[in-house]
């Protein structure tokens, strides 16, 4: 099948190999709190390469360790995390119906960048129904499909780590380029 | 609830499972040898080539084209005749056909944008033109290039402690390295039209003959970076007149290169213990602007190094230090356009100085009489002497805090690169881990030692839990080839230095890893050690079993966890009926009270049985916790049966704990458990690895103390890269997640806006 590509006039963007750091590595730490009903987490990259993947996205917005909660980098951050964090799962929106997909808008709460070159960003996003009242006593084990692609568009290289925490239970994922998505049967 | 401890004397049968984690890893070492001896050392047949070579090069800046011509001089000193000689060609991974393009795996997905495009299809017409190859006689040899590969067919065998010269001539256009990237190449100012050459891997260098593989000539693909033999360099390098040239070795003709009050600053460097300039910005900038179009002919001589390397431009300022290392003056320098500052004239040269000091204190002494640091935007490259490094300001001068801490990190570990391989020559196109793993290790061990707290990157345990936890799909053992590794960064550099720092702090300590370490060093500087050769000498110059480490962290791609799953608490049987019986009295009246008896205590006046004393037969009337002449007759006759000493400890009121702990990780680890107790005090155990010997997954310990335990932890000091600190303690306490240590912070503010807050404050004052 043809498929079009969608060429983004971006031209002149610098490229290199760089033989210095060689990180190309993130991690991202997801509790759900059930009580809020939320996603909530944080997600550590090299602060150059993040700083490099949404370099092309928008000029001279300058950069993470210098900037504040209104700076314009952060909203290009925040967009950026939600384009490559992604969160969707089948959700009932009543008791008779679980053809509904919930999916999540990740909110950059803050974020804290450190001096051997890491930053962390934290997030929640809203998440309901990710588990069905007990009383219901359904058989059904939500499934969450997590996308965590980001950086994989500016290095090759680059592999993700999710680690997932929900009531006391821990899963720990791998992200590729190639393999994206990953599913996580929730247990109960 | 008080447990009685029946002592059972039976031996425990133990299970025996397949031993895998313990196994040795003999039948995973080459056999030792006479060349490669059992005990890590070189064997007394130990043999290595040399290749001597010089040159004569001219840098054309107004082509970016490097011109050679380079008369290598080989000494066979292997057992083996040699028919052909194999030198490398790593120019020619420039070449439009070469195997690196074509071998990377493509999406659609990855072009994104007419740069992505771009990216992929430029082209510029790189690589090695070959003119000549002929012998000392002018007669041309037979050559046949396989990509960055090329043999040279000689005449006749070259014999054992034969040697043969020859001459090649070549010339090949320099690759930009903003546009095409790479270890080495041109960077051009467009603000001044300038052009800052860092030249590496250009010339046609002999591959490594030994006992291990033969030629190593193995394909370069871009990432198993190289192996050469030692040898000696006499290089002359033609650059415009006012280019400032830094180079491997020595130079010697600063007096036709360098103005008189350019080689007195020189002078004076040579015998400072801080950076002196010897080439100025005002001379520099002077440089940029007026671009000679004369040439001068810089000469360099470097003794038993494996590969040359240099960079010039007229944009460099230059600055120099000594660093006395053992008995001997090292000349450190660094060369940096105006871009480079204020870094790099403030820090630079200091960087190089305290790593060559640092280093030699744990390996051995830096052999070399210079140690060089150039600035090159983005990359960090490493060469004998001198190396490349990133680390640019704002084209403000400003610069962020991470941003300083990147400089200094990449010059510590590129300038550290002079150990790991220049000097302890390992087969990187083989084992990257060999030079960037121990390097990552010795420049951890730097850092520390050039700011307390400073903050690295990589090195403590607990910073590699990350990347090991959980699936290990995108993970290669870190005895895996160069080229296949996957996650190169965290894989090569990061877990190997981690590893070794386990090794340091926890498995041998201090003192045991240092002399290990140190004699690894030691055998193998200016020799081709191999994994095998490593491993062997950390186990023979310390008497510690390693083998069960390097199979489970160098082998494997398994990660600490381990949990503590379950603690009993036990407390010994004095056997003595008043002690004994107050204290199930005790214990009794300490039970749970349901609601309902506490309330009829006032509710109910009087029983039944209270009322009325015939209610009461001998049940009802005994005293279970009473002690009797028969209780205290047993105890007499028990008494009299046991040893003092056994009476003293049976009444000491000692506390005993059965601790299991479940390998859940798969990597085996010594067990380091911290018992805090009920008056704050806490006391550390420390049980080696071989704890796991027999029983793999799980294991239990007794543990003894003179007062109550109210927690336990293990890895209480983050040692051992454990991924899951959740169940490492009892009673079990979830250790909170960065985004609940975020939200527990009280400020917002980030260090600037505070600074901003502070200073109109005091404006305001």
């Amino acid at each position: 099948m043809r498929k079009v590509l969608f060429l983004l006039l971006v031209i002149g963007s610098s490229f290199s190999q760089s033989w210095a750091h060689e990180f190309y590595f993130a991690y991202a730490e997801l509790a759900y709190n059930e009580m809020n009903q939320k996603f909530e987490g944080t997600l550590i990259f090299t602060t150059h390469d993040l700083e490099k993947a949404l370099e092309p996205k928008g000029s001279l917005i300058g950069k993470l360790e210098q900037s504040d909660e209104s700076s314009p980098i952060r909203a290009q951050l925040e967009k950026y995390i939600n384009q490559h964090l992604h969160i969707s799962y089948g959700c009932a929106l009543d008791s008779n119906s679980f053809d509904a997909v919930c999916q999540t808008q990740f909110i950059l709460e803050g974020i804290s960048p450190s001096l051997n070159g890491t930053i962390e960003c934290y997030i929640s996003a809203p998440a309901k129904l990710l588990y069905l009242p007990a009383y219901l006593k359904l058989n059904y084990s939500t499934i969450l499909n997590v996308k965590f692609d980001a950086l994989f568009e500016s290095f090759s290289g680059q592999q993700n780590k999710l680690t997932l925490i929900y009531r006391n239970q821990k899963e720990t994922l791998n992200f590729i380029p190639g393999k994206e998505m990953q599913k996580i049967p929730l247990k109960p | 609830m008080k447990k009685l401890l029946i002592a059972i004397f039976t031996l425990s049968s133990s299970t025996l499972l397949a031993q895998t984690k313990f196994a040795q890893l003999d039948q995973l070492l080459p056999t030792a040898n006479s060349y490669r001896a059992a005990s890590g050392a070189p064997g007394h047949a130990y043999y290595q080539q040399k290749a001597d070579y010089k040159m004569t090069l001219v840098l054309d800046d107004a082509k970016q084209r490097l011109d050679g011509v380079e008369t290598i001089t080989y000494t066979n000193n292997s057992p083996d005749p040699l028919a052909y000689l194999w030198l490398q060609l790593d120019q020619n991974i420039y070449d439009q056909n070469a195997d690196s393009k074509v071998i990377e795996i493509e999406k659609m997905e990855n072009f994104k944008s007419v740069a992505d495009l771009r990216k992929r299809d430029f082209y510029y017409d790189g690589g090695f033109k070959i003119e000549r190859i002929t012998n000392m006689s002018g007669q041309p040899m037979k050559y046949f290039i396989n990509k960055t590969m090329m043999r040279i067919d000689l005449a006749k065998p070259l014999l054992p402690g034969q040697s043969i010269s020859f001459q090649i001539k070549w010339w090949y256009n320099i690759n930009d390295r903003m546009q095409v990237g790479g270890r080495s190449g041109y960077e051009y100012f467009e603000t001044d039209q300038n052009y800052l050459y860092t030249i590496a891997q250009f010339f046609p260098r002999m591959c490594v003959y030994n006992d291990v593989t033969g030629w190593q000539n193995k394909q370069f693909l871009g990432r198993g970076e190289f192996t050469l033999p030692f040898g000696d360099y006499e290089v002359s390098i033609t650059v415009p007149a006012d280019h400032v040239v830094a180079a491997t070795g020595e130079c010697q003709n600063y007096a036709s290169v360098l103005t008189a009050e350019q080689r007195k600053r020189y002078e004076l460097a040579k015998k400072s213990d801080s950076p002196v300039i010897i080439v100025t910005q005002a001379e520099a900038e002077a440089a940029e602007k007026d671009k000679a179009s004369k040439t001068k002919t810089w000469v360099y001589k470097a003794t038993n190094v494996r590969d040359f390397a240099f960079a010039s431009s007229r944009k460099f300022i230059w600055d120099a230090q000594k660093q006395t290392v053992g008995n001997k003056d090292i000349l450190c320098m660094s060369y940096y356009p105006k871009e480079g500052n204020p870094l790099w004239e403030r820090y630079s040269t200091k960087l190089v100085a305290h790593t060559i000091k640092t280093y030699s204190k744990y390996t051995i002494n830096y052999p070399y009489p210079v140690a060089i640091s150039v600035h090159s935007k983005w990359i960090g490259m490493e060469y004998p002497m001198i190396c490349f490094n990133g680390g640019r300001p704002e084209a403000d001068g400003t610069y962020t805090e991470g941003e300083k801490y990147g400089m200094w990190g990449v010059i510590i570990h590129e300038v550290g690169h002079n150990f790991f391989p220049m000097i302890i020559n390992s087969d990187e196109r083989q084992w990257t881990w060999m030079d960037e793993g121990l390097n990552t290790f010795v420049q951890y061990l730097t850092e520390q030692e050039w700011e307390r707290d400073y903050p690295s990157r990589r090195g403590p345990a607990y910073m590699i839990a990350d990347y090991m936890r959980g699936d290990v799909s995108g993970i290669s053992p870190i005895m895996t080839n160069s080229e296949s590794i996957q996650q190169f960064g965290n894989n090569a550099y990061g877990k190997p230095a981690t590893a070794l720092n386990i090794l340091r702090e926890t498995i041998m300590g201090r003192e045991l890893f240092d002399y290990a370490f140190k004699t690894y060093c030691e055998r193998w500087a200016f020799k081709h050690p191999t994994p095998a050769d490593f491993f062997r000498t950390m186990e023979d110059a310390s008497a510690v079993d390693l083998d069960w480490f390097w199979r489970g962290w160098f082998y494997s791609t398994d990660h600490v966890d381990i949990a503590v799953t379950d603690v009993k608490w036990f407390q010994l049987n004095t056997q003595n009926p008043e002690l004994e019986k107050a204290f199930l009295q005790s214990k009794d009246t300490q039970k749970d009270v349901h609601i309902g008896v506490t309330r009829n205590q006032t509710a109910i006046g009087q029983t039944v049985n209270e009322r009325d004393p015939q209610i009461d037969d001998f049940y009802g009337k005994r005293n279970i916790y009473a002690v009797d002449a028969l209780d205290l007759k047993t105890y007499e006759s028990f008494v009299a049966k046991t040893s003092a000493e056994d009476l003293a400890y049976l009444n000491a009121g000692k506390e005993l704990y059965e601790l299991t702990f479940e390998n859940l990780g798969g990597l085996v680890m010594p067990l380091i458990i911290e018992a805090t107790f009920a008056d704050g005090s806490t006391k550390l155990t420390r049980i080696p690895a071989e704890i796991w010997r027999i029983e793999e997954l799980k294991v239990s310990k007794v543990f003894v103390f003179d007062q109550p335990v109210v927690s336990f932890r293990l890895d209480p000091f983050l040692e051992t890269a454990d991924t899951d600190l959740d169940n490492n303690t009892w009673p079990r306490s979830l250790q909170p997640t960065r985004y609940q240590l975020y939200k527990q912070e009280q400020t917002r503010e980030n260090p600037m806006q505070r600074q901003q807050r502070l200073e109109q404050m005091q404006r305001g004052n």
